[in-house]
């Protein structure tokens, strides 16, 4: 372990090597500082004890290097630059996590969820982003692999209305502890191929080369191009299985929320990595009738895709991924049964959530409710409601009023399950 | 004749059909009953409010300055605590959410056995028939000893009173589950007393 002021002195001025020995120990100051923050979820402490050590022995690494050859020196220190710039929106994220803005009622309901379909003990780190989109990092930091990190976007950060996106994010986890892309990849391959081969006369036309179509999976022409779409396809199938994990864990909810946040679409010009704002609206409402929930029809109605003016080889690219996502999108579905059934996901109970509702017309949160997404079911409906809760007024609008008994019931349930795991232990 | 309620007859009220009268969550009405006495104890939430230290030099009720009080929120875990130093004030809120029918008004007082080490609980202990909501508790340690606030611990007691005709003096939805600091209503005499002593002045002038 290395201290302030403890480098050996040398006669030569500074160079890139103090130079990225100053920047950890700064670096390192700022994780001291930042644990000295109030933390309202302990577990999120732990989790920077955890960067801490990391710094801590990257500090070590670049000491011991000072005598070192000039490339061994070298590499070192780009490798201190690479760390600081992967971790340094950690600390912001986690600095945000202290934030009261946040609804921390959720945390442990949505911690408890996480193990639950994850199979394992976690960390769970709620926060706020600013930034429109949900967030997760959990690829980012092979370092942390059992922290989840999870920032809702800032200026909805207190709304538990917005919690069934939570679903969508853990959708990600799930698709790599699944090994989703070797699950899925020959299915897509063929997808891709079936899409370049429905369209090869434009494809020949726009990238100007003339593969014989019986060359479409041996040229290395062709596949350099065909696996563009792949990567992109396989990055779309990822979101659509991720909205599907989010629609299986929070029903009717998770619909709305997403349509909430992002409807008609977020003004972003069309990313090849996801679907266009309808399609996925579409393919959510596929898996409405795929899982048998009951939702009024014409969701997708309420989206419009992105504009996009894009080239002819980018256009070409594109279409062909969305058509292989397409084609893939029944076997999405299975995949997301059969995982939902593997990993146990909870039941939605609509009862419990009529149970829920009754509650909240009357102005009292709910007990006794098992199921976080029950009570973000019954709060949707009650927010769709406008007979209840009352008319907004200009210091406090309806959705705020029902933000608390929704965030009370939660607690609530949280108090009674940490009952019951007492009277458990106990008895 | 208005009475005040035995805690047997509050929970007859609470399991009653009408679902009026409202506690969640809901304490062990067996344990309740067994109990006896006039009063029911209520815990400590988790979320404190304190208003910060501030270059402001004071808080008037005259102005806008009462409502810009600046202030800090903290939300404290379970199984952790807030630490309330001697001569310290912070505000809490009950754990439970309380909901009064028409007939029944209540108040909230501290529990004598952290009175006598220090700990003032309340001073604004009227509920009014009607209220819906968390209990904010005025928490103020004027003992010797930083005193641990642990989340879920017993903190205060209600008596509920059923009044003489049903009355309904707040809305249902106004509740909430954090402390606030809430407003400091323009008051018609005060605002006539200060336009008074201005005409006053003009008319001296």
């Amino acid at each position: 372990m290395t201290t302030i002021g403890q480098e050996a002195f040398h006669p030569m001025p500074p160079d890139y090597f103090d130079y990225a020995y100053e920047k950890l120990i700064s670096f390192a100051s700022q994780i001291t500082n930042l644990l000295a923050s109030d933390f309202p979820i302990p577990t999120t402490r732990r989790a920077l004890v955890a960067v801490q050590d990391i710094f801590s022995r990257e500090i070590d690494r670049i000491t011991s290097l000072r005598s070192d050859s000039t490339e061994i020196k070298k590499s070192a220190c780009a490798n201190a630059n690479l760390k600081i710039r992967k971790f340094l929106p950690l600390l912001g994220f986690v600095l945000r996590s202290t934030n009261v803005r946040n609804s921390f009622e959720i945390a442990e309901p949505l911690t408890r969820l996480a193990k639950q379909l994850l199979k394992r003990e976690l960390t769970f780190i709620l926060s706020s982003e600013w930034d429109f989109s949900p967030l997760t990092y959990n690829f980012s930091f092979v370092e942390l692999p059992d922290v989840i990190l999870l920032g809702l976007p800032s200026f909805e950060s207190a709304n538990a209305l917005m919690v069934p996106l939570v679903g969508h994010e853990l959708g990600h986890w799930i698709w790599r502890d699944e090994d989703m892309e070797s699950r899925l990849s020959s299915r897509l391959e063929d997808n891709i191929v079936n899409a370049f081969l429905d369209g090869w006369s434009a494809f020949q036309r726009i990238f100007g080369r003339d593969v014989d179509i019986g060359d479409i999976r041996t040229s290395m022409f062709a596949r350099e191009i065909w696996t563009i779409s792949f990567a992109d396809s396989m990055r779309q199938c990822e979101e659509v299985f991720s909205d599907f994990v989010g629609l299986k864990l929070f029903g009717a909810s998770y619909l709305h929320s997403f349509e909430y946040l992002t409807a008609p679409f977020t003004g972003e010009p069309r990313s090849r990595e996801y679907p266009d704002m309808k399609t996925r609206a579409e393919f959510l409402s596929s898996a409405v009738d795929f899982f048998s929930f009951a939702f009024p029809s014409g969701y997708a109605d309420h989206f419009e895709n992105s504009t996009t003016e894009n080239g002819p080889a980018d256009r070409f690219l594109i279409e062909a991924s969305d058509a292989a996502t397409r084609a893939t999108v029944q076997d999405l579905l299975d995949l997301t049964v059969e995982i939902s059934a593997k990993r146990t996901f909870p039941s939605l109970s609509e009862q419990e959530s009529e149970f829920c509702l009754t509650r909240i017309k009357s102005g009292v949160p709910a007990e006794g409710v098992e199921y976080i997404g029950n009570i973000i079911n019954a709060g949707w409906s009650a927010y769709r409601d406008n007979t209840l809760l009352g008319p907004s007024s200009p210091g406090r609008r309806r959705i705020d009023i029902l933000n608390e008994l929704l965030l009370k019931s939660i607690e609530v349930a949280e108090f009674e399950v940490r009952m019951r795991d007492a009277d458990a232990a106990y008895s | 004749m208005p009475m005040l309620l035995t805690l047997e007859q509050i929970c007859d009220r609470i399991v009653a059909t009408d679902d009026a009268l409202s506690i969640v969550p809901l304490p062990s009405i067996a344990d309740l009953r067994r109990n006896g006495g006039a009063s029911l104890d209520l815990r400590l939430g988790r979320w404190f409010l304190t208003v910060r230290q501030s270059s402001s030099p004071f808080i008037d009720v005259d102005g806008e300055q009462a409502a810009s009080v600046g202030q800090k929120s903290y939300f404290v875990p379970f199984d952790s605590a807030f630490y309330l130093h001697p001569g310290r004030f912070v505000l809490g809120i009950t754990l439970e959410w309380l909901r009064l029918p028409n007939d029944i008004a209540s108040y909230v007082t501290g529990k004598s056995s952290w009175g006598r080490r220090g700990l003032i609980i309340e001073t604004a202990s009227g509920i009014h028939p009607g209220f819906s909501g968390c209990l904010a508790l005025e928490l103020a340690n004027v003992g010797e000893l930083p005193i641990a606030l642990r989340p879920g611990m017993p903190i205060c007691q209600i008596f509920m009173h059923e009044t003489a005709t049903s009355s309904l003096a707040s809305s249902s939805f106004d509740g909430h589950r954090r402390p606030v600091l809430g407003k400091i209503q323009k008051d018609s005499v005060l605002t006539r007393l200060s336009a008074s002593s201005e005409l006053r002045r003009e008319r001296r002038s």
